[in-house]
């Protein structure tokens, strides 16, 4: 008994001992982790504080004196150019839009960018489209960014929110021409409008989005009513969600209602469903598999027209740099206006570097029961400065 | 019409109860930071997976309602995002996280930044981050900055839990030096050791141990290699003696375990981030780089 508690004592004693300089140590440790901390705290608090309060004034304004603090308030400005090589075994007629136009060289266009925020309320973005004689307002509005929770709005004039192929810009199309049906019904350069949008990220663990708009409506592809009362009126609900860790799908409804330019207070409805299947296992490596069905009705004098297509493509990254893409276009579901056509586009696509492209494309249309029309496309894309991001 | 009142209600539900801080890190290793500060009083996710790279992102609409949710959002800064991250931001539509908000956090302020162009710049010289390479992380003395850094922005924004924060803190950092400690005497052989990289994204780790990079496999950021430049590597590796090839586990490895095979040096594939090969935090992290590392040189 009496050397169980000899043992005892013993051991607490050495526990004892050996405790003392450790917690000395810490002590000292913790001393100096707090100065470190405060050292690097005030560090911190000086690098957000502004360097220099120095202002020059050129009438009413006033701004930094310093040179580097006036760039530094610039706008992102950033140029992409598309170019062209084209060859059709009949050269299309009618508009075209950004689409090649014709065999030989096409500049397809030159998109001039300004963009930026403006101030804690809004950001703005304009978008010039050059083609080789015409300067076209593509895009120009404003965001706001301080909206009540979940809500934004847009002003100016912009693409309308209808599907997914209609809000890309040329640069970011997996193709070097617009979707046919796209093209018929929305407009060879999409259906573009001035007017406003409302819309609301509804708060829920998914993603589930509303977007309403009201415009003019004067893209005469299937409107441009020409009474003061023919707004167009729009709306998207579009949801969201990951499959598994390495994909994503998105689909996405759209309708449109209006007024057409066939006669006075001729009506036009559009309808849309779209659907994005989005896998990336690895950094470099992903495949997209979008498709966009399109139905339109509208009044024409006395009769009521309709006509439906659909698109659907795959897009494949294999290497880095490197896209292969497939995309199967069909007008004529359930009816067609004025001929039955389908298209077949396969492309490889080639990224040197992040800021340019370079694409091969051939297309097989057949309309109806005539010969088929080969085309084949060159493209060259080149893109300078910031330009910001575009929704996905 | 009840019934899916009450299912909205139900799906709403969990945004209701939980009154934990909510932070969103565009990185898995600046979550990891916010939840070692933060501890229980913080809710953290992370944008990019760890296997992929953070310069090529696809933004995604479920980023967005992340993004919509948040209350601090820890990004990179230096753009390092600059090609994803802007455009969900707006999308996000939330005033909390806005750029120069005090819940849109740089974790670069402060940092020891290397490589920070002087003059003009343009893209011949590839895709350059004029402000600093912004892999930052690799250095542990910048990761020290950031954890201050979140510290004093969660205390910012739920002031209750200052005294928790600071104290959680206190005890990272200090974990965190005797690491340090640790590290540099497992990397004190590294000095003066070359080695060639990927990409210049362990800049902040190579200026850290000493080791000296020669080349990088990409002949410019965001390039990848020629023929014409691997054999320039090849020439290089047998002249000055190079140690090892290293690279995240992400980038291709095509071409470096054919430098590695010709050449006869290892080629170190480490992970890239928090989580990569089952890592479980920073330590772990940079366990494992250093010990490969040290394993190969």
């Amino acid at each position: 008994m009496k050397k169980i508690l000899w043992v005892l004592f013993l051991s607490l004693g050495v526990g004892w001992l050996s405790q003392v300089p450790l917690q000395a140590g810490e002590k000292q440790g913790t001393n100096h982790t707090d100065q470190e901390i405060e050292a690097i705290s005030s560090q911190l608090k000086n690098a957000t504080a502004p360097a220099s309060d120095q202002t020059k004034s050129i009438g009413p304004f006033k701004y930094s004196a310093n040179q580097a603090g006036l760039q530094k308030l610039l706008p992102d400005i950033s140029l992409i150019g598309n170019f062209a090589g084209a060859y059709f075994s009949t050269d299309p007629t009618g508009a075209t839009g950004v689409d090649p136009a014709k065999t030989g060289f096409n500049l397809q266009e030159i998109e001039l960018a300004l963009q930026s925020v403006i101030d804690p309320y809004l950001r703005a973005d304009v978008m010039l489209a050059f083609s080789e004689d015409t300067v076209e307002l593509e895009e120009g509005y404003f965001t706001t960014l301080a909206f009540p929770k979940g809500f934004q709005m847009r002003g100016g004039k912009f693409r309308l929110p209808f599907g997914r192929q209609n809000q890309k810009h040329t640069e970011n199309w997996d193709f070097a021409d617009n979707a046919l049906m796209n093209k018929y019904v929305l407009g060879p350069d999409g259906l573009k409008e001035l007017g406003v949008e409302v819309s609301y990220l509804i708060p829920l663990p998914f993603f589930l989005q509303l977007q309403g708009t009201f415009s003019n409506g004067d893209g005469d592809a299937s409107f441009g009513g020409t009474r003061k009362q023919d707004f167009l009126y729009q709306g998207r609900l579009s949801t969201s969600f990951d499959v598994l860790e390495n994909s994503s799908i998105l689909f996405g409804t759209s309708a449109a209602f209006g007024f057409n330019n066939t006669g006075l207070g001729n009506q036009t409805q559009v309808f849309g469903g779209d659907v994005l299947f989005k896998w990336k296992p690895k950094a470099y490596r992903s495949l997209v598999w979008q498709s966009e069905y399109l139905f339109r009705s509208f009044e024409d004098g006395s009769s009521r027209q309709k006509d439906g297509g659909l698109y659907s493509y795959v897009d494949y990254q294999f290497l880095k740099r490197w896209h292969a893409g497939m995309r199967y276009d069909q007008t004529g579901l359930p009816s067609y206006l004025i001929a039955k056509e389908y298209r077949v586009t396969p492309a490889l696509t080639f990224n040197p570097t992040e800021f340019t492209r370079l694409r091969v494309q051939y297309e097989y249309d057949k309309v109806a029961s005539l010969d088929p029309i080969h085309s084949a496309f060159l493209q060259l894309e080149f893109s300078m400065g910031p330009h910001g991001g575009h929704p996905f | 019409m009840k019934k899916i009142f009450l299912f909205m209600m139900f799906l709403m539900l969990p945004l209701a109860v939980s009154a934990k801080v909510k932070v969103v890190g565009t990185l898995p290793v600046f979550a990891s930071i916010a939840r070692e500060v933060g501890g229980e009083r913080v809710e953290v996710s992370r944008l990019v997976r760890p296997n992929q790279d953070p310069h090529f992102l696809d933004a995604k609409p479920t980023f967005v309602v992340a993004l919509s949710q948040a209350d601090l959002l820890l990004h990179g800064g230096l753009e390092l995002e600059i090609g994803w991250l802007p455009p969900i931001v707006v999308q996000a539509r939330n005033p909390k996280i806005n750029p120069n908000t005090p819940g849109n956090v740089d974790l670069s302020q402060g940092n020891h930044l290397l490589e920070i162009s002087q003059g003009k710049v343009d893209r011949s010289l590839g895709d350059v981050h004029p402000m600093g390479n912004p892999h930052t992380w690799f250095s542990p003395n910048n990761v020290k900055v950031m954890a201050v850094n979140i510290s004093q922005h969660l205390s910012a924004l739920d002031p209750e839990g200052k005294a928790y924060y600071a104290e959680r803190l206190k005890t990272f950092v200090a974990a965190l030096n005797q690491k340090i400690q640790q590290w540099e005497q497992q990397t004190a052989g590294f000095k003066g050791k070359k080695v060639i990289t990927y990409h210049k994204s362990l800049s902040y780790f190579t200026d850290w141990t000493g080791l000296e990079v020669i080349d990088t496999v990409e002949p410019k950021p965001g390039i990848p290699p020629s023929s014409k430049h691997v054999d320039e590597l090849l020439s290089e590796i047998s002249n000055s003696q190079v140690k090892a090839i290293l690279m995240e586990s992400f980038y291709p490895s095509k071409v470096p375990e054919y430098l590695a095979e010709k050449a006869h040096i290892p080629l170190v594939q480490i992970p890239s981030d928090v989580g990569d090969e089952g890592t479980k935090g920073y330590f772990e992290l940079m366990d494992r780089f250093i010990e490969k590392i040290k394993g190969a040189l």
